[in-house]
């Protein structure tokens, strides 16, 4: 009690100091969410893309980005090959030119081999798989479903005519067979038919001069490769490379590099940002502490001449330090969180803010330790104060 | 038996580019149970005396030993302790915390003796009442008259049972009627208790109302007798 009392003796002081540590957590909080949203992303995708071998053509220019479905036995043939699926990837949103932060909404062939050897698990929230066989289904991820308004059951066009559609643009109605759950990473924003529909949406997407010459029913736009338990999948892609002419395997170990590299940087910036706002709130807390140790010299002389130890003093001034941190921390953690509701309510299926509760606890955990720190300073000051001195000082 | 001895205690302290003799060779003992006043003219070094035996201050050399103990070799941490559980201090202006109630300044020293709290709390309330300020228990001290106010601060220097009583012009702030109430609450606990006081003061009546005066000049005990031989009291 004693401690509110002292922090709200100076109220309009106290209130602008909690002000300072308030705006430095909401930034905390509202930066981090970004960043775990992005992370989130990135941590799926790095997931994604470790478990196996991407494989592509090695030719560029026109049709560089298609290889054909013999290639798939090719592989099949290398040592350590387990399983291959060809993949069909196709924007869902054609001439989308909407920045998104993440993966854009696509659409690509179902894989039924990524259950058994993939490690990102995905499940369904209501219906299933589409079939093989049976064609004209699809399966939508949850943000793709939630922001076109689709269950299962519904029937939608793909790709998604764009505003500025061609006369020549074509598109195919699918009946939703099943939503996946939210992944907060790729699938999300997938749409997801059988290996026939999707190659049949990619020959229709060719310049109309192609369609015709080229049968899209023996082609993919890549391969995706499963190896053995305990193979090493980089020497896995260079041996591919080296006995399969006309493709071109990655590493997996590179792409993830290159997705964790990416996260690390945007990490370091909105970190940063947010940390540099706690500085100055930190030291908004250090000059309210020592103009209250200023004031109070009188108190910490009698309460040392009533036997307080350096340490009940120390304890006195950084316990209300501390407070001043918590109230931020606890306000600017509700602020923050009331921001990244409102924001992620305004940007509809895309959010943009994810807020963990790693990174609340971090939020209240940094104000905390941040008041405590800022404190210590004036706490020590006031701890090393001689008792005579400070009993005899005026006010 | 002597609660306080000191033996060619001094104090000195640089000011400038000369030493001032603050306390200057004072030999005393204090008997258990006494009521001795400090007096002498301001600069005297009564004050200084006080904060020594007070263990608020280290002295520049000589000999302090407070309730059987040798206070030269105690640590910081063990002055403390010793201060909070052994001895009692009255200000001039009641050094009373604003941001407490009546009865939490009476409990500040409690906290720092390690006492149980409960027990000092029905022992807070009894003093209050001793005191007459019972009913000003949850009141802030800027509600209170200076009279209880002073009273607030005495209860709080018995709190913890100490030996002794230190006093700094405990009666410095309050008019005359207020004073002679003051002065007799004092000798109460004196004579009813066995606390031993020591009072700093230029108060001629609290003083004559002491067991012993001692009168202080230059650092050095001029005079010390009980005060019917009008010590330190001349005008």
């Amino acid at each position: 009690m004693e401690m509110i009392r002292n922090l709200f003796r100076r109220k309009l002081r106290s209130i602008l100091t909690i002000s300072g540590i308030f705006m430095g957590i909401v930034a905390l909080t509202t930066m981090g969410a970004m960043a775990e949203h992005f992370n989130s992303l990135i941590g799926g995708g790095a997931a994604y893309y470790g478990d196996h071998v991407q494989v592509g053509s090695s030719f560029s220019g026109t049709l560089g980005g298609v290889i054909p479905l013999a290639k798939a036995d090719a592989v099949r043939q290398v040592a350590g090959v387990v399983a291959v699926t060809p993949t069909i990837f196709l924007l869902a949103k054609p001439g989308d030119g909407g920045i998104t932060f993440g993966p854009p909404a696509s659409i690509s062939n179902s894989d039924a081999a990524y259950a058994r050897y993939g490690t990102l698990k995905t499940t369904f929230a209501h219906g299933q798989d589409v079939s093989e066989t049976t064609n004209g289904g699809v399966v939508l991820g949850s943000t793709l479903a939630t922001e076109l308004k689709k269950a299962v059951g519904s029937s939608i066009d793909l790709p998604i005519r764009p505003a500025d559609a061609t006369a020549d643009f074509t598109n195919h109605s699918f009946k939703v067979v099943g939503v996946l759950n939210p992944t907060l990473t790729a699938p999300d924003t997938g749409a997801y038919v059988n290996l026939h529909d999707a190659q049949m949406l990619m020959g229709e997407g060719l310049p109309p001069t192609l369609r015709g010459n080229i049968d899209p029913y023996q082609l993919a736009t890549g391969l995706v490769v499963y190896g053995q338990p305990g193979t090493n999948l980089d020497t896995l892609a260079t041996r591919i490379n080296a006995e399969v002419p006309g493709v071109k395997a990655l590493k997996p170990s590179v792409t993830v590099a290159s997705f964790k590299a990416g996260g690390a940087i945007f990490t370091l910036i909105t970190t940063a940002a947010a940390l540099l706002a706690l500085v100055i709130g930190g030291l908004s807390v250090i000059n309210t502490m020592l103009m209250a140790v200023t004031e109070r010299v009188r108190e910490i002389g009698l309460k040392k001449a009533l036997g307080a130890r350096t340490g009940a003093i120390l304890r006195d001034f950084v316990s209300e330090s501390t407070l001043i941190g918590a109230i931020g921390g606890v306000l600017g953690l509700a602020a923050g969180a009331a921001v990244v509701v409102m924001a992620n309510a305004g940007a509809g299926a895309s959010p943009l803010f994810q807020l963990t509760p790693r990174l609340a606890l971090l939020s209240l955990g940094f104000a905390v330790l941040l008041g405590a720190v800022a404190g210590l300073l004036p706490a020590w000051r006031a701890a090393r104060l001689d008792p005579v001195i400070a009993l005899h000082a005026g006010g | 038996m002597n609660v306080i001895e000191s033996e060619n205690l001094t104090k000195h302290y640089r000011q400038g580019d000369h030493t001032v003799h603050a306390v200057d060779g004072v030999t005393l003992a204090i008997a258990k149970g006494e009521f001795v006043s400090l007096v002498g003219r301001s600069g005297s070094g009564k004050t200084t005396f006080l904060d020594c035996i007070g263990l608020l201050m280290r002295p520049t050399s000589g000999r302090l030993t407070i309730d059987g103990e040798d206070t030269g070799a105690m640590s910081d941490g063990r002055r403390a302790i010793f201060r909070s559980r052994k001895l009692g201090f009255v200000f001039q202006d009641f050094n009373l915390l604003d941001s407490l109630t009546a009865l939490e300044n009476v409990l500040l020293p409690v906290r720092y003796a390690g006492l149980d709290r409960k027990a000092a709390r029905g022992r807070a309330m009894e003093l209050l009442e001793e005191l007459e300020v019972a009913d000003r228990a949850e009141h802030r001290p800027n509600q209170l008259s200076g009279g209880e106010k002073q009273r607030l601060a005495i209860a709080r220097s018995l709190i913890n049972q100490p030996s002794i009583v230190l006093g700094d012009e405990p009666t410095g702030n309050l008019d005359s009627g207020t004073s002679n109430r003051l002065i007799a609450v004092l000798r109460r606990f004196n004579k009813e208790r066995g606390v031993t006081f020591v009072i700093v003061t230029h108060d001629k009546d609290l003083a004559s109302r002491t067991d012993r005066v001692v009168d202080l000049r230059d650092g050095k005990v001029i005079a010390d007798g009980p005060p019917a031989s009008k010590v330190g009291l001349a005008a």
